[in-house]
Order: C-alpha cells, then sequence, then structure tokens
C-alpha cells in the first residue's frame, strides 16, 4: 500500500467526484464539448443592463433559474449545481454526504432590489436609520440571509448532509 | 505536554474597553467594571463604541490608514498588537513564515453613495441603470477596496509584513470559530509552527446594525447585562466595535525562540445545530463536553450574543455541564461577530496568565471565582447558526 502515501509520507488524495457550472454549461460534458470545440463562453452581459459600463462582456451564467435573483441566490444555485454533480459521481447522492465541507465563495451582498424596496417605503424615519425601521418590521428571512456570510455554506450544508461546521473561505 | 501543544504567545485586543491586552486585563479585573454604552446615536439601538485610538502605533504610513476604514483599520491595529506582544513584530523571519487565518465580514459601504441612489430612485424607474450610473461616477474605489472582506488580511501582510501562507474565513461567529480550530489543528499536526489569527468588527455604521435587524436580532430599550434580556423589548443582541487577534504557536516553536506564553489552547469543538429544530443546549452540551472541561468549578468566559433562543439554550447548557462560572463577555464588549471567538479565548488565557478570575461582568446572575484558574473555557453560540467552543489551560 505504498502508493497511499505521497514522497512526505502522507495520504495521497484521491479526486472521485467533479461538478462544474460556467458560462459554457452545467456539467463536465457541456463544457468538455464547448471547450474541445473552441467555443467561449464570454458573450455580451445579459443578467443586468450595461448602461454606462465600460465592461460589455463577460462570463456570465445567465441560464439558471436564479441567474436573475440577485449574486447570493445564484451564488448557492452554482455551488448547488456543481456540488450536485460531483456527489453523484462520486456515488454521495442520497443527501447524508456525513463529511466536511468547505466551500469559496465571494462576500454576500443585500440585493439592491431589495434595497430600494425598504428605503422607498413609505415610511417616515430619515436617511440610513430609516432602513433599519423597516428591517425591524420586515420580518423576511430571505432578505436577512442576504447579509449573512455563513448562509450560503450553511445551507448547502442542509442540502447535501454534510457533517459539522461548514467553513467559507474568501481568500482571492 | 507535548512539542505540538498549541500555546498563545501574542494578544491583541480593541474594544469600548479599550486598546491591548492589559488595559483590558486592568479593566476587567477590577470589580464594578460598568459597560461603555452610547444609546443615542443609534437610538433606540444601544452600540458599545471604539474607543480612542492612536492609529500611527501600528499602521505607521498615512497611505496605509487612508485607503482602509474603521473596520480594516482595526483589525489591522489589532494584529499588530498581537505580534508586538508575541515579540514577533519586524522580524522578518517570523512574519515570513507566519501563516494567518482572518475572520472576515465585510467592510464599510459608502453611506452617501447608497443614499445618494435611494434619493434619485425616488423619481426613477430604471433602476439598474441608475445603479450603473452612480456606481461607476459617485463610488470611490478606495471606499470600494475597504469594503473587500479579504482585504483586512491583504492590509495585514502589507502592513506587518506577514507573509506566510494566508486565509480569510466568512461566516459571522463561525468563521472566528473555524479560524481558530484550524490555525490549531495546523500546528498540532505539524504543518504551521506560527500563526496570527483574529478577525474584527465596526459595529459604528447602520448597514452594520441592518445585518442583525432583519433577522429581529437587535436589543432595544434601556441597556442590561446580556444575561437579562429575555422578554425586553427587541431581539437582544446589543454590538461593539472592537477586534481580537492571537498569536497562536507550538510550544516547540515559543521554546526554541524563547518566548513565554500566556496559556495553552486545548481542545477546540466547534458545531452546526439545525436552529429550526430543538435541542440546541444538548448540542452546546455536547461541544462543552468535547472540550474536555475538568471536574470542579470553572470560568467561562462566554460570548454569547445576547440573541434571545440562542442565550437561552447556552444558559441552560452551561449551568448543567457542571460547576461553571459564566462571564458574559458581551455585556461589556457588545457583540463582536467574527472576533467573538478569539476574543473569547483571549479573555480566558489573560486570566489564566495573570492568575486570577474576573470578578462578575456588571450582572447579578454571575458568581465569584475563588483561587488560581487553571483552566477557562471559552465560547461563541452563533445568534443566527455556528456555535464553538475551547478549553484554554495553563501553558
Amino acid at each position: 500500500m505504498e502508493d497511499m502515501k505521497d514522497n512526505l509520507g502522507r495520504p495521497v488524495v484521491a479526486v472521485t467526484g467533479i461538478g462544474v457550472v460556467t458560462s459554457l454549461g452545467v456539467g463536465k460534458a457541456d463544457n468538455w464539448a464547448a471547450l474541445t470545440a473552441g467555443r467561449s463562453g464570454i458573450h455580451p452581459i445579459r443578467r443586468f443592463p450595461i448602461d454606462h459600463l465600460a465592461t460589455t462582456i463577460a462570463g456570465t451564467v445567465d441560464f439558471l433559474p436564479s441567474s436573475d435573483q440577485g449574486s447570493v441566490e445564484l451564488t448557492y444555485e452554482l455551488a448547488e449545481t456543481a456540488a450536485r454533480e460531483a456527489l453523484a459521481e462520486a456515488g454521495y447522492d442520497n443527501g447524508h454526504f456525513a463529511g466536511p465541507l468547505f466551500v469559496a465563495s465571494p462576500p454576500v451582498e443585500m440585493d439592491w432590489r431589495d434595497r430600494f424596496a425598504m428605503g422607498l417605503s413609505a415610511d417616515g424615519a430619515e436617511g440610513a436609520l430609516r432602513l433599519l425601521k423597516v428591517a425591524r418590521d420586515l420580518k423576511d428571512q430571505r432578505v436577512f440571509e442576504t447579509t449573512q456570510f455563513g448562509t450560503i455554506a450553511d445551507r448547502l450544508a442542509d442540502r447535501f448532509g454534510t457533517q459539522g461546521l461548514p467553513i467559507t473561505l474568501s481568500t482571492a | 505536554m507535548s512539542a505540538s501543544d498549541v500555546v498563545i504567545t501574542g494578544i491583541g485586543l480593541v474594544s469600548a474597553l479599550g486598546v491591548g491586552a492589559q488595559a483590558h486585563w486592568a479593566v476587567l479585573s477590577a470589580p464594578g467594571v460598568k459597560p461603555v454604552v452610547d444609546s443615542t446615536r443609534y437610538a433606540p439601538y444601544s452600540v458599545h463604541p471604539m474607543p480612542e485610538i492612536d492609529w500611527s502605533a501600528q499602521i505607521a504610513k498615512r497611505g496605509d490608514q487612508r485607503q482602509m476604514e474603521n473596520w480594516q483599520r482595526l483589525g489591522t491595529f489589532a494584529a499588530g498588537l498581537a505580534l508586538d506582544d508575541a515579540g514577533t513584530k519586524g522580524d522578518e523571519a517570523l512574519c515570513s513564515t507566519m501563516d494567518m487565518i482572518v475572520a472576515a465580514g465585510g467592510g464599510e459601504r459608502d453611506e452617501a453613495v447608497d443614499q445618494a441612489i435611494l434619493d434619485a430612485a425616488a423619481s426613477r424607474n430604471d433602476r439598474d441603470v441608475l445603479l450603473n450610473e452612480k456606481l461607476t461616477t459617485e463610488l470611490r474605489p478606495t471606499l470600494f477596496l475597504a469594503q473587500l472582506s479579504n482585504l483586512l488580511a491583504g492590509n495585514i501582510s502589507i502592513v506587518h509584513k506577514v507573509t506566510g501562507s494566508s486565509r480569510t474565513f466568512m461566516g459571522e461567529e463561525g468563521a472566528g470559530i473555524a479560524a481558530v480550530e484550524t490555525a490549531a489543528a495546523r500546528i498540532r499536526a505539524g504543518q504551521s509552527t506560527h500563526a496570527l489569527v483574529g478577525g474584527a468588527f465596526q459595529t459604528e455604521h447602520s448597514d452594520m446594525l441592518l445585518a442583525y435587524e432583519l433577522g429581529g436580532y437587535l436589543h432595544r430599550g434601556p441597556f442590561a447585562p446580556v444575561w437579562e434580556r429575555q422578554g425586553m423589548e427587541g431581539g437582544g443582541v446589543v454590538t461593539g466595535s472592537g477586534a481580537a487577534f492571537l498569536v497562536l504557536e507550538s510550544r516547540d516553536h515559543a521554546a526554541r525562540r524563547g518566548h513565554g506564553s500566556y496559556a495553552a489552547l486545548g481542545p477546540v469543538a466547534s458545531g452546526r445545530h439545525d436552529r429550526s429544530s430543538a435541542g440546541l443546549a444538548r448540542s452546546i452540551g455536547a461541544l462543552i463536553a468535547a472540550t474536555a472541561v475538568p471536574a470542579g468549578p470553572l470560568m467561562a468566559i462566554s460570548g454569547a450574543s445576547g440573541a434571545h433562543q440562542a442565550t437561552a439554550a447556552e444558559q441552560a447548557a452551561l449551568a448543567e455541564a457542571g460547576e461553571l462560572l459564566p462571564r458574559g463577555m458581551s455585556t461589556l464588549t457588545g457583540h463582536l461577530k467574527e472576533a467573538q471567538f478569539p476574543f473569547a479565548i483571549a479573555l480566558a488565557a489573560l486570566a489564566i496568565r495573570n492568575g486570577a478570575a474576573y470578578p462578575p461582568f456588571a450582572s447579578a446572575a454571575e458568581r465569584p471565582v475563588d483561587g488560581r484558574p487553571q483552566a477557562a473555557l471559552a465560547t461563541a453560540i452563533g445568534y443566527h447558526r455556528f456555535e464553538g467552543a475551547a478549553l484554554v489551560t495553563a501553558a
């Protein structure tokens, strides 16, 4: 069993499942086909208007159900979609992975549509404090979760039955 | 005792109580400490504000100070304090091989730009276009950088030249728990010899309060100690500005460079209890048991936030776990979010090093602890999710 250790005596890590989503498509098959056909996923941005922006093209994923639901929802769906493929390939598709979860993700940010809805509501308070007053009565778990940096990993942990405290890495 | 035990050799603290580990010990070890609370600026909410800080003491260059806002300044400053305390500041050999794990949320948004966009949106329907218009012209690039989560670690590298491996973890209290747990595990496994770990939180910004209040978590009305907010108006959390950084080392590494330590970091336990289900107190009890708390009276530096459900569960768990004598640090510091767990560990280590437990933290619910503490528990039970506990012992 010497093959099971590397030259420093550490256990060799085997990759048993891979999942990908890019602007080229969902899954290894579509991505492989597109890449080997020389196709690029870079295209004009459609997820939001590009008026006034210097950049007008990007590898955006604009074909998922949450592509127009703000960055937190889309980040979750991207992660969920890729993880589902990886786990299925590795044979852990029963929702009880029972291993740790590490996820690299961008910071969360409340969507501007929610900020507009709260900031422009008819409530009386002034300026930034108005949002706080509206927030107090809003009781909208969805909006709250878009401000919590642990939310995406926590939802993934629920979805796939991972074990322990999930780690969200945001090192650039 | 083993060469790969984790010892705490440096502590950097900032809170409403003051600046530095020694200042915190001086304030907290004296009976009758009073919380520093500002109840007018964000009324009906209270906050524990930042103390007066001479940024230049740890961030020498004005240019570096200018390109940060207070969240990154707080973290960079406290990291500098910890490095100084550990005797590693400016030591190129030590800093260039030092690993770093920062627990980070986000930095301050530009409130004026946000408000300008909201004001303009009142009379416009093409709001997506309006956003592009305003964000491309009014958002100063430096302010955008101040918002980025991983630029706290970036600034620590730039200012203090800590340039070993660098990781930024996100996820409120859980980020601080995972940062400490991961750094300690790497040292115990021999993958790291010394690491800088910590986080900062700057609450004096409407958006930082908003992130709690969207979930109904903020306490309103008259200030009360963290254990005594059940049934009062609001959600029980009073936030604070501050930061906590620790220098963790293997016992062997600290001994070889001849540096003393505050305490040893024993088992670190973390968990993710499904908060929609019952049994949080039982899960916290299991975490405490996993830290191998010794028999007999033991001081517990609790990072309880005041959030009603989580705090009640933690109180129940502490009461059942043995002879634990809690000190609710948030009564005095406010909730420091990502910095909560490192801060609790720092206070535990300070008490062990100084050979005395803290008198009660301004709460009638806390009882005195006699004798020299040989160990202390530190907890951080997230206001909304994630839980952690660690045992800190005499080195």
